[in-house]
């Protein structure tokens, strides 16, 4: 009795103190949402020309990329600069790559998207729990003033993003992929770039005649069922992480037909491949294997193989994979 | 160059530098830095044997080399060769030196029986010289998870990336950028996120 007054005073205290943090918390989050937004639109809406650099696990590549769009639609053409020759052009979901190192070119459609990734433009109100978003202050890349915006994980099952976007454009000029210690696993940066009105038609065609080169085109195979589906049991699968995903497909690299399921937590995503193991095929992923941001962890499940790929730490798909289980109804 | 990036280049190259990234930056900016780098593998490969039989014919060219680097010889002939007994010590895949790679690829390959063991070696050990003879473009891996795979393993998993990238979140929202992958992808020695030249054997094997 006596205590409950003094006790109120100090939590509606403590409230007063934490009203005002909380509203200005929730502020820089929506701008994070905006500069995020604006960040997609961009990368689908502007035409510009630049130079930028990629590298992974220390391999350092230089490219220059022309990217168009406009009421036809969205072209770009990527050109590496290490004297390859290697191209690649866009057209909308159309892509050549044309590799004269290997006198081939390879044209692949994508299939229609279905609404996918089915959350965005990113609500990070959702993320809030899983990752911390900062507004990190503007720095310059490539002569241009960036809004700098750090996405760090609560765990260590995903990766973090840093990500540099232009403010005046909204283009996304640099990105590292971090680990949990912050350091890069992937990374990305603009050298040089030019905003344009237009982008004229012969910057976009290949500067290289590959009239006489192989050409190969990737067929769209019919979506086909395994013969007898087989019902995974996911036993564990990061905090927030849900099913995006789920569909048969026949992919180009194998005689039989492929499961894919993709789980995501709306930033991260995880792809889970499972087809029929004929016998012991030595195509099959079996361990860990990694290519910059991407790791991949693959093994035998009874007549199966499962393998998980995605862009997040070895131990997230090591984890995914050996938890994977069939069911014993068969 | 001074005396401080030699030192740190020692080091990197035991894997015993607490700040890498910096100096592997650095590296792969740096023509100069990535040639002496290729020179202390060799002179290390050299002082520790750890030459395979298929680089032995590059003996006169280490000579060369050694005759030609003074200063890594002088002031850190005890460092290295202190090293070089560690090194000679440690398992073959701790090591960072392009020879002990091609080792580790026989290796793998050999366990998993393939008939591919030969031309995947040569390949590795003829791109580990020239890399060797010219600045190298794939500097150094010191990822163990990043190992060798073979090449139908290989073409799988690029199939699957593909596919992966097409749903993933992260290749959304950076647009178009998925698409560097494929352009950079041109290290034969090195897995990457999407090989080209795997997905063009794809092709021909349904092409049927």
């Amino acid at each position: 009795m006596v205590s409950s007054m003094p006790l109120s005073r100090s939590s509606l205290l403590a409230l007063g103190l934490l009203f005002p943090m909380l509203v200005l918390a929730a502020e820089p989050l929506e701008e994070t949402e905006a500069w995020l937004q604006k960040m997609q639109r961009a990368a689908h809406t502007l035409n510009y020309e630049g130079t930028f650099v990629y590298g992974h696990d220390n391999n350092l590549s230089s490219m220059r990329i022309i990217h168009r769009a406009d009421a036809q639609g969205e072209q770009e053409r990527l050109i590496a600069l290490d004297g390859s020759g290697r191209e690649v052009v866009r057209n909308d979901d159309r892509v050549t790559c044309i590799m004269p190192d290997t006198q081939s070119v390879v044209v692949e459609s994508k299939r229609p998207r279905k609404q996918f990734p089915p959350a965005f433009p990113m609500r990070i109100h959702n993320l809030v729990a899983i990752y911390r978003f900062r507004l990190a202050g503007e720095q310059q890349v490539a002569g241009r003033t960036t809004q700098r915006i750090d996405i760090q994980p609560r765990d260590a099952y995903r990766y973090g993003h840093h990500l540099w976007i232009d403010r005046k454009t909204g283009l996304l000029l640099k990105t590292h992929l971090v680990d949990k210690q912050g350091r890069p696993v992937e990374e990305f940066m603009f050298t040089r770039i030019r905003f344009l009105k237009k982008v004229p038609d012969e910057w976009l065609q290949p500067a290289v005649d590959a009239s006489r080169f192989a050409r190969y085109e990737a067929r769209q195979a019919p979506q086909q069922a395994l013969d007898n589906p087989p019902e995974v049991i996911i036993g564990w699968m990061p905090p927030g992480f849900h099913e995006d995903l789920q569909q048969m497909q026949r992919l180009p690299a194998s005689t039989h037909p492929v499961e894919h399921l993709v789980y995501s937590d709306g930033l991260a995503s995880v792809s889970l491949f499972l087809e029929e193991e004929v016998e012991r095929d030595t195509a099959n992923l079996v361990g860990a294997t990694r290519m910059g941001a991407v790791n991949a962890h693959g093994r035998s499940l009874g007549d199966y193989h499962v393998t998980v790929v995605g862009e997040v730490p070895h131990i997230t798909v090591k984890k995914i994979s050996t938890a994977v289980k069939l069911k014993p109804n068969r | 160059m001074n005396d401080k990036l030699h030192e740190e280049l020692s080091a990197f190259m035991d894997d015993e530098l607490p700040d890498a990234r910096r100096l592997a930056d650095r590296l792969s900016r740096d023509p100069e830095l990535q040639a002496r780098w290729s020179r202390y593998h060799l002179i290390r490969d050299a002082m520790t044997e750890h030459l395979t039989y298929a680089e032995l014919d590059i003996a006169s060219r280490v000579r060369a080399v050694l005759e030609n680097e003074p200063t890594v010889l002088a002031p850190h002939r005890w460092r290295l060769s202190r090293r070089a007994r560690r090194v000679a010590r440690q398992v073959a895949g701790l090591a960072i030196a392009a020879t002990v790679s091609a080792v580790t690829v026989m290796t793998v390959q050999q366990q998993r029986g393939t008939q591919e063991t030969v031309p995947a070696v040569a390949q590795v050990v003829g791109n580990d010289q020239l890399a060797v003879s010219t600045p190298p473009a794939r500097v150094v891996q010191f990822l163990p998870e990043n190992r060798k795979l073979n090449p139908a393993v290989r073409s799988k998993l690029s199939n699957y990336l593909v596919n992966h990238n097409e749903y993933s979140v992260t290749s959304n929202m950076q647009g178009v950028l998925p698409y560097m992958r494929i352009v950079s992808a041109n290290t034969p020695e090195t897995a990457s996120p999407v090989r080209t030249a795997p997905r063009i054997e794809n092709a021909v094997v349904n092409g049927q």
